[in-house]
């Protein structure tokens, strides 16, 4: 699927003193077979760009397509377009930050289905989708009937995740998936998204703070800074632009910073880093 | 939903009627709140007008402000004068089907409809004018003497500030989930009210659980910032009674006497203006 | 002589035991606490031996339910250890007369900034502690000005904190302590919830009362670039300590480290890497500028 949005704004509280502009005139090509980082401070419009996304806030002017086809009409959406909605919504699925907290139901397999569940499957088709999704984010089956307030942390942060994998989207957004884990808990997460989406060939958007897990894992990356797109193309290109991302609050992987300190160039992973240096000792 | 609240929310300004000791606001409202009540005449309401008309001055808060905070209890106005404008017995004027009319019921009708707006009023001048917290610590020290019965009165006033401080918190939150429902398909609109209701446990359930989780942690926050409860506590600023509020408190018992006593002067000796 | 000292201190969460009348209440509340993949009964901590001297910066790492929380809990007097015994500043926290020293030596900032910050004003979120302790007034005023200060959030004194940056709130609650006058600083994953500025806030604003006020600093985290600075490190792992030492003799046991589920920062990865490539490069190497010497003087 390919997002397409043209001239969007979006205006928090307009015609008050408090009118806050979260998005300024973006134009952006999302979708295809790619792992998209976003990145940005605090306050930069990320998240308020991934709800429009998912048509969970209504751009104040311009427009979305979806494969081409707008969802927003002028006036009252009918009922079927409000149905379209809810149908987008299961197509471009989006995690919150700290999902685990939307968990509510007796077990942890029922509340996977209550994605399924609200797009109309039968119960035998939610139960099979939810077992689909559990195993895709490597949960084991002995989980299956536990309480979902009863697990570990890392374990809920999964169940979350399967809750809208289960829905089948094909462009999978998240918004900061590893905050408030630790490292091996991160680090699970993120081979599971890439694993997801290297198999499916998919759309995943990752919103990101660490510019070592965006290097590591995302093929392109796009920098908001005060409402606006500042930098968007490959993971290597983006990280080449230093100066412009530490001006706007961000900057590159240490091990990047690195390697231009000792005239290598820009890397993004140790690895590769590693690798260069050799090459230089000849080794 | 709740964004346009503009009743009781304090408005930042630096008025005397801010700088008054809660204490003396809280008498305040109280003698207001009886002169409402016990008014019963037009001199009385004209003196009670001039009396609130001069605090709205005095606070400096826009009188714009404070109508717009009476919107949204028009609709209980409103469903009060009609009730006593058309269901009242007494002298019927006018009749038609189950309405009558009568010149008791008009009275009553605008009289009532004055006391409420009049009260709402008085009682939104003290929100307007005073902090959550400066209220909440003016209450603490008010039920200080209900101490020697074991009334919690620092409980209660420790409980209010901290619900305050969380309404927004909590507010944001039911946001926050009801937002990852949707984008789980869940749908809030359609269906009869039962089908809602239910469909509400998908955010009823994580807030209860998120609202304990979040007591919890306040709670071990609090004990170890040393909280053991309102015994030998201090204040990093204590109410202290300064000129303005002493000369306030005489104020307001002179005004509650010359209500009551225009009340009964007016029972007693006068029969026009009554009503 | 040693500020803190944790001699062989095992704890274990209370069973509900319904039989039991005695302080049944306070057990649930110790339960619910948030450490889920904490059962009852279980050993959350096992014969954890720790000394902190005056002054030091102290960083306790592991992964999440590790223990490391239960340990910070028991710094301050919240949780009192079943067996073994924890000396803070020579006081037993047992000693149930001493607990309101205890919690005034050693100050705790916690994860969840919301969920801290009691004053719906920052400074009279600030003055709670000194409030509850019967300070003066007067003197309430001062130290709330001066703790304001010393975390550089005066200018929001009379902000409400829910307009506030997560790095800002957590600063607050930093001289909500600091008011207090305390000899420790106990972070406890206070940096886990905030963005890349906030955590660098917090962790800038820490080292500075570390060192120009002498305050010992014991940060509960599991961001390693945290750990680069400090004096020494303890790391757990189910409720023991695994590994303990100075930063450099930590992540010089690489793969050890990452055994125990924890990731070294990417310049020490990178001088390992190189190593295992048969790179001969000195083994501690944590810092840039290190790595930079080193590579150069390999030119030479």
């Amino acid at each position: 699927m390919i997002i397409r949005l043209e001239n969007v704004n979006y205006i928090y509280n307009p015609g008050t003193a408090e009118e806050v502009k979260a998005i300024s005139d973006v134009n952006l090509e999302l979708g295809g077979d790619s792992f998209t980082a976003i990145i940005g401070s605090t306050g930069s419009g990320k998240s308020t760009l991934i709800q429009m996304l998912n048509g969970l806030l209504e751009p104040s002017s311009g427009s979305i397509t979806y494969d081409g086809v707008p969802i927003y009409k002028e006036g009252k959406l009918t009922k079927e377009e409000k149905k379209a909605l809810r149908t987008l919504r299961c197509r471009v699925g989006l995690v919150f930050q700290y999902p685990e907290y939307q968990l509510f139901e007796e077990n942890v397999l029922k509340d996977v289905c209550y994605g399924p569940k609200n797009l109309g499957f039968s119960k035998e088709e939610q139960e099979e989708k939810a077992r689909a999704a559990l195993s895709a984010v490597g949960l084991s089956e002995n989980l299956y009937e536990k309480s979902p307030f009863e697990i570990s942390g890392g374990e809920k942060r999964r169940v979350a995740i399967a809750g809208v994998l289960a829905m089948g989207p094909e462009v999978l957004i998240l918004d900061e998936p590893t905050a408030g884990l630790d490292p091996l808990g991160k680090s699970q997460i993120l081979e599971l998204l890439k694993k997801y989406q290297q198999e499916r060939h998919v759309t995943v958007i990752l919103v990101s703070h660490s510019m070592e897990e965006v290097a590591q894992y995302a093929d392109r990356v796009i920098a908001l800074h005060k409402a606006k797109v500042v930098l968007d193309g490959s993971t290597r290109d983006v990280f080449s632009h230093r100066q412009e991302l530490e001006e706007i609050g961000l900057g590159v992987p240490e091990v990047c910073a690195f390697t231009q300190s000792i005239g290598l160039g820009d890397t993004l992973t140790v690895e590769e880093a590693a690798e260069k240096i050799l090459q230089m000792y000849k080794l | 939903m709740f964004k346009d609240i503009t009743i009781g929310q304090y408005y930042p300004e630096n008025s005397i009627m801010h700088r008054l000791d809660p204490r003396v606001k809280l008498f305040g409202v109280v003698v207001y709140v009886a002169a409402v009540f016990i008014i019963n005449n037009l001199i009385g309401f004209i003196f009670l007008t001039a009396a609130i008309a001069t605090l709205i001055a005095l606070s400096k808060v826009p009188l714009k402000h404070i109508l717009k905070g009476l919107r949204f209890v028009w609709f209980l106005v409103i469903l009060a004068v009609f009730f006593n404008l058309f269901f009242s017995d007494g002298t019927i004027i006018w009749r038609w089907w189950i309405f009558r009319m009568s010149y008791e019921g008009i009275y009553r009708a605008v009289f009532f409809a004055l006391r409420l707006i009049y009260v709402i009023v008085g009682a939104s001048l003290l929100t307007y004018t005073t902090t959550p917290t400066t209220l909440t610590n003016g209450l603490e020290k008010v039920f200080k003497p209900l101490d020697v019965i074991h009334f919690p009165g620092h409980e209660i006033a420790m409980m209010m500030s901290i619900a305050l401080r969380f309404i927004p918190i909590l507010t944001e939150e039911i946001n926050k989930i009801t937002k990852a429902q949707l984008a789980r398909g869940a749908d809030f609109d359609t269906g009869g009210i039962i089908l809602k209701a239910k469909g509400m446990i998908p955010i009823m359930v994580p807030l209860f659980v998120s609202a304990f989780r979040r007591a919890t942690e306040l709670a071990t926050a609090m004990e170890a910032r040393c909280y053991a409860g309102g015994t030998n506590r201090t204040k990093m600023f204590p109410l202290k009674y300064e000129t303005r509020d002493k000369v306030a408190y005489i104020l307001l018992f002179v005004y509650l006497l010359v209500t009551i006593g225009l009340r009964i002067l007016m029972e007693h000796f006068l029969t026009w203006g009554a009503i | 002589m040693s500020f803190i000292k944790a001699d062989r201190i095992s704890y274990s969460y209370p069973v509900i035991d319904d039989t039991d009348e005695f302080d049944t209440k306070k057990k649930k509340e110790e339960t619910e606490k948030p450490e889920p993949e904490k059962k009852q009964g279980e050993n959350a901590l096992k014969d954890v031996s720790m000394e902190v001297r005056q002054g030091q910066f102290l960083c306790i790492l592991g992964r999440n339910g590790s223990g490391k929380s239960t340990f910070a809990k028991h710094l301050n007097a919240l949780l009192m250890p079943t067996e073994g015994t924890l000396w803070v500043d020579d006081i037993d926290t047992k000693a149930e007369d001493q607990i309101w020293t205890i919690r005034k030596t050693v100050g705790m900032v916690f994860q969840n900034p919301d969920n801290q910050i009691i004053g719906s004003v920052v400074d009279e979120d600030v003055a709670f502690g000194l409030e509850n302790l019967g300070v003066p007034s007067e003197e309430i005023q001062k130290e709330v000005a001066s703790a304001l200060e010393g975390v550089g959030m005066s200018e929001f004194a009379k902000h409400s904190p829910n307009k506030l940056s997560g790095g800002q709130k957590q600063r607050v609650a930093v001289a909500g302590v600091l008011a207090m006058r305390p000899k420790c600083i106990v972070l406890d994953e206070s940096t886990a919830m905030l963005d890349p500025r906030g955590r660098r806030e917090v962790m800038d604003t820490v080292k500075k009362l570390n060192k120009e006020l002498g305050i010992t600093i014991i940060s509960i985290t599991h961001f390693m670039e945290e750990t680069l600075d400090a004096d020494y490190i303890y790391v757990m792992h189910k409720g023991e300590v695994a590994l303990q030492g100075t930063p450099k003799e930590i992540f010089s046991r690489g793969t050890e480290l990452y055994a125990l589920g924890l990731w070294f920062p990417q310049i020490y990865h990178l001088a390992y890497i190189l190593r295992e490539k048969g790179m001969d490069l000195p083994n501690d190497i944590i810092h840039a500028a290190e790595l930079k010497e080193a590579l150069e003087q390999k030119k030479k």
